[in-house]
């Protein structure tokens, strides 16, 4: 039963991810003092630019470090459903 | 924790008098001697306590996947020291329950619930669910991440 497992590794690493994301970091930097929606904007058209690649990315390797561990993953397995916000609104 | 000193100047005063080693050769004895591996004038050599290495990932499948990787890597290096103290493999963190809390951002309450499924005879499954509630991402108030991880595996 590795159902668990997985689940739990998956929080514990895309927390750790989404805590680094250097791009958010810069925005919060550089305006500081912007408002929420120019905020909006600017990390719209970064991921836009990217093809919200480090999203992707995020849930790629998690997948990859999932496969490095010792749980079963050949039957064992989690269903993943993430919300980010920013403000008010939906990302 | 021990120090060890060697001064390299007396070194040269003894391959003065005995030619049977090149100074650089000599210093290469005593360092092999004495475990050192790093050589100056003055040699001071600590154990490191504590020391993190990251690991770095193995490679999988093509290019293109490796490359995604490598792209997605934003660690700086007190990040990489970070991520080996939260050891992500050992679910510290993981927990199926029920909370209620209340922030000071524009998210006022979030609660979370999990509950297991049924079997075909009416027996309760065992629930293998998770959660992220973090409701102050990159410790920002405009940042929030909710998610809902629904795990399954053989029993």
């Amino acid at each position: 039963m590795c159902g668990h497992l997985a689940s739990g590794f998956i929080i514990n690493y895309l927390q750790n991810f989404l805590n680094k994301l250097d791009f958010l970091k810069e925005v919060n930097a550089n305006d500081k003092n912007a408002k929420n929606d120019v905020k909006e904007k600017i990390i719209h058209d970064k991921l836009k630019d990217s093809n919200y690649r480090i999203l992707k990315t995020s849930f790629i390797k998690c997948e990859y470090e999932l496969t490095q561990t010792n749980f079963d993953v050949n039957f064992s397995g989690s269903t993943a459903v993430l919300l980010i916000m920013i403000s008010k609104n939906i990302l | 924790m021990t120090l060890t000193k060697i001064n390299f100047d007396k070194l040269d005063d003894e391959n003065n008098n005995n030619n049977n080693f090149t100074n650089h050769a000599k210093i290469e004895q005593i360092i092999k001697e004495s475990n050192i591996t790093a050589a100056s004038n003055e040699i001071e050599v600590k154990p490191i306590k504590n020391l993190k290495m990251h690991k770095p990932s193995k490679s999988i499948g093509g290019n293109n996947l490796n490359n995604l990787i490598e792209s997605s890597k934003t660690t700086t290096q007190q990040d990489n020291a970070d991520d080996n103290n939260n050891n992500y493999g050992l679910l510290k963190k993981f927990k199926i329950e029920k909370k209620i809390k209340t922030v000071n951002t524009h998210i006022h309450k979030y609660s979370v619930k999990s509950r297991a499924g049924n079997n075909c005879d009416g027996t309760r499954k065992t629930n293998q669910d998770s959660y992220i509630a973090k409701p102050n991402l990159i410790n920002y108030d405009d940042y929030s991440a909710f998610g809902v991880f629904d795990g399954h595996g053989i029993i």
